[in-house]
């Protein structure tokens, strides 16, 4: 599968979101993630919320899912791991919004993560050959600027790092705001299509 | 025109010298080069790399006879080869001795001396921070305060190489000694650690002249924090006009380092600055600047070929060689000590010439730092005279100093009256359960905390009301007998199991007091006590409780995490983030939270210096968040009564060698001084006559506890007079906390 194709097939894919129950089990769920974001994270901004994935491996996991079920979860998958990570950010009062990747493996790799969220009823739906879906999220900084933090891998990502195995090949960031150009590390990013990296 | 380079420093293992990574640099640029490996032992695995076309192996350096050394180098240079070394001892030890020759491709003494550990001077030609730093020859009092205020995020590093981390006091004491014994010095120093990323410029200049650098952002590090991946990069152009600033102004000759840190907020901190090339050099090459070669090219004027970049990342690898026949290996040697001074750790022996250079080179410390040697501060001023037949050890009360502290409080207590908010503060009993402290506690106002019915009893004994009473802790109910009719203060809850068990006595009419409350466990802090909020089936199961307990309640929150052990800054932190747990609690539960109760072990110094100027501002944040607060309590631990107490202790033995004090041997131990490895005691010759205190500083001596116990050692690194008799009697101060409260009979021939 091409790139151009690969974007395609997920043009129409909305951010991974928890649903909520109306009674009090959500809330304390959401109120613990963000009590712990402050108990947990010395240094903010530059520490991303690393400790998410410290209590959380990577996984699948079901879909729908209430926030009171997913936070006692062992195990989360990409979508999951950018909500808790995108509130995490968020209790400082920051703007934080989702974004969308495209990263390039394998096909190997690709066959090992499809048998195993298949064996796990988790969705494939991210995966093709050598693209895969991915989810992160972007924290707006003092300076305007967007900085993205992959919670999956704990990284903070830059535009202009080097493509190959692994590279993140094209981004989506989403936002309902009507700004035309986001600041990212010195690109400007056009936010609500998917930009090819490289 | 032939090219010969001698290449010193080729140690390949996990911590590596520059040397191979110059040797293949060189290589590139000069294929037809003349490359000549040098190190001063067998074991140093770059000798054996095949782009080497000859081997130079010196003796160690503890055998080497230096005058002739210097004469066999001068014949090399006669002959036209260049040195470049690798080695940052003997790139010291070349400027004293080969200083100005040309062929040697490093820098001279002047340039070394500014550039040297911590590197302040260069720091500031070059618009970098530099973090704080102390030298370790400070007296152990203000170490610690250095290492607390800083929230023991502390490295110690040695003049030349090595730095470790450090978390407590004993491991620095563990390690002072280490590391002062390799390198034969007492010049080490404590440095701030900075967190952020690991950055590095690497340069090469020829007489004052910026040849080329260029930037490296570590990608991956070996344990020990070396580069084992990087990426390359131009150096930014202020930072670039400031190095070629600095180079000139230091005529600088050779490679470089300089080693930054970046921080949150993109500053950059100065770490190291290295009087050679790195030992990822050749990584540079690969991307496409050969610093090596083109040092080599302007000093010698002869072409280098073109580097060849492929990548802007370089990685390394481990590689095996074939062992040149003619250097086979040593065998492998038995040491006294497995964990010391491995052979792998400084194969090239830079230990054994730090010691021969150490009496040249003067202490970095010595005229600058003046600042780091003020004067202590005054000593106890003792109540009574210590009679000269008086019975030792005995404890000698300094109940002024108590006094002081318990008013003061109660003076800040005050302070806050007309606030919505009463702040009250809780002496801790097990601190130390005196009577007389006790007392004075209750009389400043205090609330007093019991951890157990005994020290509620002890509260009792003392005149405390039951409604100046806070109970806490795991094991309260031990001995506990409270009259229904008249409520404690507060009990906090160590468990939910606890509160559960609490509520249910509370229903059933019995009201043992008037705030029930719990104690929250911190995430991201190792401690055994309280409610785990970190796991969010406790948290929600808390929730659920909270919401249902009896309206009738009062309901507060309490944690405690010392101070002292995580430091002041980080201390505040926690409690901004406690009452955020709080807040949130409140929010869900539907409940107020009326009380909320910090502690605590507070060093005294901390508390007065750091907590009590703090205070206003802290809970001016913390009551806009908690709306409907009535009091907040702080338990300052030690804080109150750590200087109360000094203990009295007469000299055994005096042990002397080559006429100097060694070390003596005192009648107090470590069952009078439990808490002497925790934190430094401030010691004291008692001079009889004035009924004055003189305290001893800094030296080489030490001062051991009476007990046939190895661990029975009171004090190091500390100066005894010649003069030291024995009968005369040292006084030990800051012991009336928990040394006194947890002091235990021992070799005394009886039991407790």
């Amino acid at each position: 599968m091409t790139l151009d194709r690969a974007i395609k097939k997920w043009s129409d894919r909305r951010p991974a979101r928890f649903d909520r129950h109306e009674s009090l089990c959500c809330s304390i769920a959401i109120e613990w993630i963000r009590s712990m974001d402050q108990s947990m994270r010395r240094v903010e901004p530059f520490n991303g919320p690393t400790w998410i994935r410290a209590r959380y491996d990577w996984g699948p996991q079901p879909w729908p899912i209430y926030w009171c079920e997913a936070v006692l979860r062992s195990s989360l998958d990409c979508g999951g791991l950018a909500i808790l990570a995108s509130y995490a950010l968020g209790s400082t009062g920051r703007e934080v919004i989702p974004i969308q990747l495209i990263q390039r493996f394998e096909t190997q790799d690709t066959a090992h993560w499809r048998a195993a969220f298949t064996e796990k009823d988790g969705d494939t739906s991210w995966l093709t050959e050598t693209y895969v879906y991915h989810e992160a999220c972007a924290v707006f900084l003092r300076s305007g600027e967007m900085a993205v933090w992959d919670p999956t891998d704990c990284a903070w990502l830059i535009p202009d790092s080097p493509q190959g195995y692994s590279s993140t090949v094209a981004i989506r960031i989403v936002t309902d705001g009507q700004v035309e150009l986001i600041d990212w590390a010195g690109f400007n990013m056009e936010p609500r299509r998917w930009v090819e990296l490289g | 025109m032939s090219l010969t380079v001698f290449i010193s420093g080729v140690y390949g293992g996990p911590n590596p010298s520059p040397g191979l990574g110059v040797c293949r640099s060189i290589r590139d640029a000069y294929p037809e080069a003349e490359l000549i490996a040098v190190d001063y032992s067998s074991r140093s695995s770059g000798i054996h790399w095949h782009e080497f076309d000859g081997i130079w192996l010196q003796r160690p350096w503890n055998e080497l006879d230096l005058e002739i050394y210097n004469t066999q180098m001068r014949a090399l240079f006669d002959s036209g080869g260049y040195w470049m070394s690798g080695l940052d001892l003997e790139v010291l030890w070349l400027s004293q001795n080969l200083d100005r020759n040309p062929q040697v491709l490093s820098p001279n003494w002047s340039s070394l001396s500014r550039v040297s550990k911590p590197a302040t001077w260069v720091a500031g030609r070059l618009g970098l921070r530099v973090p704080s730093f102390v030298p370790v020859q400070t007296s152990d009092w203000r170490l610690a305060r250095f290492c607390r205020r800083r929230g023991w995020n502390i490295w110690l590093k040695g003049p030349y190489y090595d730095a470790y981390r450090v978390d407590d006091w004993q491991q620095l004491i563990q390690l002072r000694e280490e590391l002062s014994d390799v390198w034969s010095t007492d010049d080490l120093f404590l440095q701030e650690h900075v967190e952020g990323n690991e950055e590095s410029v690497a340069f090469a200049a020829f007489k004052g002249r910026l040849i080329d650098c260029v930037y490296m952002t570590k990608k991956e590090v070996t344990s020990e924090g070396k580069t084992w991946a990087g990426q390359i990069g131009k150096v930014p152009t202020e930072l670039r006009q400031a190095l070629s600033q600095t180079v000139a102004s230091l005529a600088w000759t050779g490679g470089g380092e300089i080693e930054m840190i970046r921080d949150r907020n993109s500053d950059l901190w100065l770490i190291d600055w290295n009087p050679r090339f790195p030992a990822w050099i050749h990584g540079a090459t690969l991307c496409g600047s050969n610093l090596p070669g083109n040092l080599i090219g302007a000093v010698s004027g002869l072409q280098a070929r073109e580097a060849q970049s492929g990548s802007r990342e370089f990685a390394r690898v481990v590689v095996e060689v074939p062992v040149n026949k003619d250097y086979p290996l040593p065998p492998i040697v038995q040491t006294q000590s497995q964990r010391k001074h491995s052979s792998a750790k400084h194969p090239s022996g830079m230990p054994m010439l730090s010691r021969r250079l150490n009496q040249k080179i003067p202490s970095p410390f010595d005229a600058r730092d003046k600042k780091f040697d003020e004067a202590e501060e005054s000593s106890p001023q003792l109540e009574d005279a210590i009679g000269a037949n008086e019975d030792t050890p005995s404890w000698i009360h300094l109940s002024h100093e108590a006094r002081s502290n318990f008013q003061k409080a109660a003076g800040v207590s005050r302070s806050f009256a007309d606030r919505p908010f009463d702040v009250r503060f809780a002496y801790s009993i097990k601190t130390n359960p005196e009577t007389r402290l006790l007392q004075m506690a209750r009389s400043c106002e205090f609330y007093a905390e019991a951890i157990s019915g005994l020290e509620f009893n002890a509260a009792i004994a003392a005149g405390f009301p039951e409604e100046r009473i806070v109970l806490n802790g795991p094991g309260k109910s031990l001995g506990l007998r409270i009259q229904p009719d008249q409520p404690l203060k507060a009990i906090f809850c160590d468990s939910l199991d606890e509160f559960d068990r609490l509520v249910s006595v509370f229903r059933d009419g019995d009201r043992w007091a008037k705030v029930l409350g719990l104690r929250l466990c911190p995430p991201n802090y190792p401690s055994r006590f309280g409610v785990e909020v970190g796991d969010a089936g406790d948290f929600r199961g808390l929730i659920e409780r909270v919401s249902k307990m009896p309206s009738k309640l009062q309901f507060g929150i309490h944690f405690h995490i010392a101070s002292n052990t995580i430091g002041t800054d980080e201390w505040f932190r926690l409690f901004d983030s406690m009452v955020r747990w709080a807040v949130a609690i409140e929010r869900l539960s539907s409940r107020r939270i009326e009380i909320f109760d910090a502690g605590g072990g507070w060093h005294p110094e901390d508390w007065n210096e750091q907590f009590l100027p703090r205070l206003a501002r802290t809970l001016e944040s913390a009551s806009g968040a908690l709306r409907h607060i009535r009091e907040f309590i702080f338990e300052p631990g030690r804080a109150m009564v750590q200087p109360s107490l000094a203990l009295a202790t007469r000299v055994l033995e005096v042990r002397k060698r080559s006429g100097a004090t060694k070390e003596v041997v005192v009648d107090a131990s470590i069952a009078e001084l439990p808490e002497v490895r925790y934190y430094p005691h401030r010691f004291y010759r008692y001079d009889q006559e004035t009924n004055t205190l003189n305290q001893m500083t800094k030296g080489s001596s030490q001062i051991l506890g009476r007990l046939c116990m190895e661990d029975d050692i009171l004090a190091t690194c500390i100066s005894i007079p010649d003069d030291v008799h024995e009968g005369e009697i040292f006084v030990v101060s800051d012991v009336g906390a928990y040394d006194r409260s947890m002091s235990y009979k021992f070799g005394t021939g009886e039991l407790k």
